[in-house]
């Protein structure tokens, strides 16, 4: 068995400038030398294994199905023999980026990914390499694909390396804390940094990691920052230069050393030179609870870290409704509004009797991480949806929950140790929730020890202690806050609380709800879920300026100066009887695109009103008179899309009130065309239809003509809508309705888009031609009426 | 290092608020996002530059070929040719898609933000390339992009090959030769012997002339050759 950690392990350096100097054509993929030219590919091996590089890296970066179709099992074994036949102590199958971009900014979907990653590590383990090395990753997204697949498909130990900017972060954003906490999660036996910078500026980089990890680490440089010169990528830092670098890599405690582009075998030697007076470094467990997202990790340390709880339909109409309408926009609304709001973290729970959870939590999680930073806390209680979503999930995520029952143990513990996640511990088992703190304890003392039995490490497992509501279990108020103080005296363990529950059934809860909270918090409460939006947040706050967490209170000082003025204090009477708002306070304020002052206007309104009434009679005048406006050019599109965001957000209050219409119109089908990716006009035309009240499919952008008629026959759809922004997706447009025709598809087409004309719209076979999103609206209107 | 602008006239433009007085809301607005714009764009550029052959008619930059008649009547009597890739990143790309779920009004406006944005970066790239060119005695000349004329798309993929976008750079292309982020420009740039003329095709070479949204507007599309461009170092 390989150690990564005790000696030092010399990989070796930059392949593709050494197989240009040995006649690569410029574009000619290079791993095809594997099968075309292995003499070259082999004398580049040996020059390493002579320069003294313990390990070689297989010639087959970029060899996967992507690129080499069915040769590429051919390619990646002739790649790992040629490593072998060089002489080298140890081979590595070398496992680079696919070359297409994922989902959500890509097309290339997780388990496209893995299913590419898995069948180039089959073929490498089958022909007999010694480690997987997956390297120059930036989006850590497809490096936890690769590493899945690496450690699903082969028992070989697995590195894992990215791929920095100057600025310290990858190109989708993740900084290094926030890859080396996910992939020691993901159980990689070395991680580190290579390729992009040049040595010097690798250092301060891995220094960020090795504070964060106990993984051993491994660093493979380029010969400096690139520079072009007659179109050839030169670099310029010089042997000696590399290994002086190195040497102090290695006081950092990296382990595992060697090189990317541009460097050579006189790199390796004068690396190896260097270190040979050097003994590893001995590196401590910081043992730290943190957890992550692609972008961003949440380190504890010194203070609570907030989980939103906003995302579970229990009790929450509007929800319920967004989530069985499959409409995700409205749930990643309310992750970014608690994102605002301070949460660190987000609770996602889609637990509905009607709904398939193993279906619709991990799209949830895809959604929600495809625009919020924040690591997610994936709640279920059903196994199969806490896997699904916990797979779907980029970083290092919270599950919720296991408790102590056989069954839950059993199902939920192999999960959190699979994707290296967090768990949280409920303190209840077979006999249900104990009464005293003690029960609670060992409880929570059965579970931890069930966790380190399955390989979860100790700072992974949280424990909720549990809060009963006071209304009906008052004296367990007192006895959830010892409970909490008992596991972290007794344990060392982290705690969780859903911190509202504290107040069901009673008046004011948001006084109890701060009461009981500022006591959790000083027992040792680390992760309150709560609402982020009501006030329990400026308990946190403060709370956090008494423990210290805010140094010199700069947060609390700083949330406070940004907090609007009070308003003046209105006579009780005045307040009781509000006086009706008349009708075109509502229009003027959606006509001057004031989304904010929506919501309070409506409150005022509704005891007279019902909610039909107001969008027949208020958001519907107001939008027809912003598109006339808008036609008449008094107004222009950020205006006119100013008023829609206005009415949005009065639709979305409306729809949580009970007696609130849902859209039923239509529905209408919308797309932007195949190998079309500019999709915002499209994006303009679905606020607006749905601001109309029609029910809108949003099929995305670059969708193929086929499932643009799947989803048109499937519904009935009468009106489908299709956008194309290039003369090139044009033809795109044309095959689709075509499609349609052929299919016998019951729907009137509208075509819109920047290098749309009517005679375009009439050659591509449209019936109507939307020149902008106001003339899509009166479309919709002609076709399907009101 | 480069930092991002954001030429505020140009952003109203690509919003179709050009020479329009704005109101107090949309003028905060446009405000908020150039704040935004300028926090999430991360500017990088690579370019490469080459000796410039003529295969009969169609210039050759190395093997790489050019097709069409437009690029060579652009190119003609150029020296050497750069080939450039600019873009805002992946980050900027993630911003934009985040604000069309906050406000589709704010996403707008970040929109023309961010091409406003692109544009100026592709303009420093371009005097870079005019301080190499100038130590060899040669000037640049304006950029031409593929997609742009009769030059296709399908070229993107040279810029790839040359200047490995995806690794130095993060932008990656679709099957149909897009590139993401979408606020990325490429584009050949020729090197003279004399400062070339300020001519420009101009919008009739433009593929998209007939429907352009933004002639149609009074606005301006991204296009440096556009007739009612600003003069660029380039």
């Amino acid at each position: 068995m390989l150690h990564f950690q005790d000696a030092f392990l010399f990989f070796d350096g930059g392949m593709g400038t050494m197989l240009q100097a040995a006649g690569l054509a410029p574009g000619e993929l290079p791993e095809r030398l594997n099968l075309t030219a292995p003499d070259a590919v082999r004398a580049v091996h040996r020059a390493y294994v002579q320069a003294g590089s313990d390990v070689i890296t297989s010639n087959t970066f970029g060899a996967n199905a992507l690129k080499f179709g069915a040769e590429t099992d051919a390619v990646v074994e002739a790649g790992v023999r040629l490593a072998r036949e060089s002489g080298a102590r140890y081979v590595a199958l070398d496992i680079g980026p696919t070359g297409a971009l994922m989902e959500p900014l890509g097309a290339l979907s997780f388990d496209e990914a893995y299913a590419l990653f898995a069948q180039a590590v089959e073929a490498g383990a089958r022909a007999g390499a010694d480690m997987v090395l997956i390297e120059t990753m930036s989006d850590l997204y497809e490096m936890r694909a690769a590493l899945l697949a690496a450690r699903e498909h082969c028992n070989l130990p697995v590195l894992a390396t990215m791929t920095f900017s100057q600025d310290g972060r990858t190109f989708l954003g993740a900084d290094p804390e926030t890859a080396a906490i996910t992939l020691q999660a993901l159980g990689a036996d070395a991680l580190g940094v290579n390729c992009s910078l040049g040595p010097a500026e690798t250092v301060p980089i891995v220094a960020r990691m090795a504070a964060v990890t106990r993984a051993p680490l491994i660093v493979q440089p380029n010969a400096g920052m690139p520079r072009m010169e007659n179109g050839q990528t030169l670099y310029d830092v010089t042997p000696e230069a590399f290994a002086g670098c190195a040497a102090e890599m290695a006081a950092l405690g990296v382990t595992v050393f060697g090189g990317c582009c541009g460097t050579t075998p006189a790199h390796i030697r004068a690396l190896r030179a260097r270190l040979s007076s050097l003994r590893p470094v001995k590196r401590e467990d910081p043992h730290l609870c943190a957890f992550a997202s692609g972008q961003r990790a949440v380190i504890l340390q010194g203070g609570p870290a907030v989980v939103g709880e906003r995302i579970n339909p229990t009790g929450k109409r509007r929800l319920k409704e967004a989530l069985r309408a499959g409409d995700d926009a409205y749930v990643v609304r309310e992750a970014l509004d608690q994102q605002d709001a301070g949460a660190d973290l987000l609770d996602v729970n889609a637990g509905l009797p009607d709904i398939d959870e193993a279906t619709v939590l991990p799209r949830l999680v895809r959604a929600i991480q495809a625009v919020s930073p924040l690591p997610l806390q994936i709640d279920s209680a059903n196994p199969q949806a806490l896997e699904a979503a916990v797979r779907a999930c980029n970083g290092k995520p919270i599950i919720n929950s296991v408790c102590g029952k056989e069954e839950s143990l059993r199902a939920v513990l192999p999960i959190a140790r699979r994707y290296g996640a967090a768990v949280i511990a409920l303190t209840l088992d077979e006999d249900g929730i104990p009464d005293t703190a003690e029960g609670r304890l060992a409880i929570a003392g059965r579970i931890l020890q069930r966790a380190l039995d399955c390989g979860i490490a100790r700072e992974d497992v949280l424990i909720d202690c549990l809060t009963m509501t006071a209304s009906t279990h008052q004296a367990q108020a007192m006895e959830t806050l010892r409970a909490v103080r008992l596991v972290k005296e007794r344990l060392g363990l982290r705690t969780v609380l859903g911190v509202s529950n504290i107040s069901f059934g009673l008046p004011a809860r948001e006084s109890l709800n701060a009461a009981f909270l500022a006591a959790a918090l000083e027992a040792g409460l680390d992760l309150p879920i709560l609402n982020p939006l009501g006030s329990a947040m400026q308990t946190v706050r403060a709370f956090r300026v008494l423990c210290g967490q805010d140094a010199g209170a700069a947060d609390y000082i700083a949330h406070c100066a940004s907090l609007p003025a009070p308003a003046p204090a209105v006579p009780a009477a005045q307040a009781a009887v509000p006086s009706a708002p008349s009708a075109p306070g509502l229009r003027s304020l959606i006509l001057g695109g004031r989304a904010g002052e929506i919501v309070p206007a409506l409150r005022a309104l509704l005891p007279g009103r019902s909610a039909l009434e107001i969008i027949d009679g208020e958001f519907i005048p107001a939008l027809d008179e912003a598109g006339a406006r808008f036609e008449r050019g008094e107004l222009f599109l950020p205006q006119l899309m100013a008023c829609a965001d206005a009415v949005k957000a009065g639709f979305d209050y409306l729809r949580g009130l009970d007696a609130a219409p849902v859209a039923t119109k239509g529905p209408i089908i919308l797309a932007t065309v195949k190998d079309d990716i500019h999709d915002i006009g499209k994006n303009i035309v679905r606020m607006l239809l749905e601001n109309y009240g029609y029910r809108v499919i949003d099929l995305g952008r670059d969708v193929a003509p086929e499932r643009v008629v799947e989803a048109a026959l499937r519904e009935h759809a009468p009106l489908v809508g299709l956008s194309a922004l290039m003369t090139t997706t044009v033809g795109s447009m044309q095959r689709t309705v075509e499609a349609l025709r052929a299919a016998n598809a019951p729907c009137r087409v509208m075509v819109g888009g920047a290098v749309l004309t009517a005679e375009y719209a009439r050659m591509v076979g449209a019936d109507f031609y939307a020149r902008d999103a106001a003339e899509a609206a009166r479309i919709a209107a002609q076709v399907i009426g009101d | 290092m480069y930092a991002p602008e954001v030429d505020r006239s140009e952003m109203l433009r690509y919003a179709g608020l050009a020479g329009r007085e704005l109101d107090e809301a949309t003028a905060r607005r446009a405000g908020a996002m150039t704040g935004v714009c300028l926090r999430e764009a991360r500017p990088a550029w690579r370019y490469a530059l080459f000796d410039l052959a003529f295969d009969g008619e169609a210039p050759a930059l190395g093997n790489i070929l050019l097709p069409g008649r437009d690029i060579a009547r652009h190119l003609r009597g150029a020296r050497r040719c750069a080939m450039m890739a600019v873009t805002l990143g992946l980050g900027a790309e993630q911003a934009l898609r985040t604000m069309q779920q906050r406000s589709m009004a704010d996403a707008l406006l970040l929109d023309a933000a961010m091409s406003a944005c692109v544009e100026s970066a592709a303009d420093a790239c371009c005097r870079d390339i005019a301080r190499d060119a100038a130590a060899s005695g040669l000037y640049a000349g304006a950029r031409f992009s593929p997609g742009y004329g009769d030059l296709p798309l399908s070229m993107q993929r040279a810029f790839e090959r040359v200047l490995g976008m995806q690794r130095a750079l993060g932008i990656s292309m679709t099957d149909g030769c897009l590139l993401v982020p979408q606020k990325s420009v490429t584009a050949f740039v020729g090197l003279y012997p004399q400062q070339p003329s300020r001519a420009k095709d101009g919008c009739d070479l433009c593929p998209a002339r007939a429907g352009c949204v933004y002639r149609r507007t009074g606005g301006a599309c991204s296009c440096p050759e556009r007739s009612d461009s600003r003069e660029g170092e380039c």
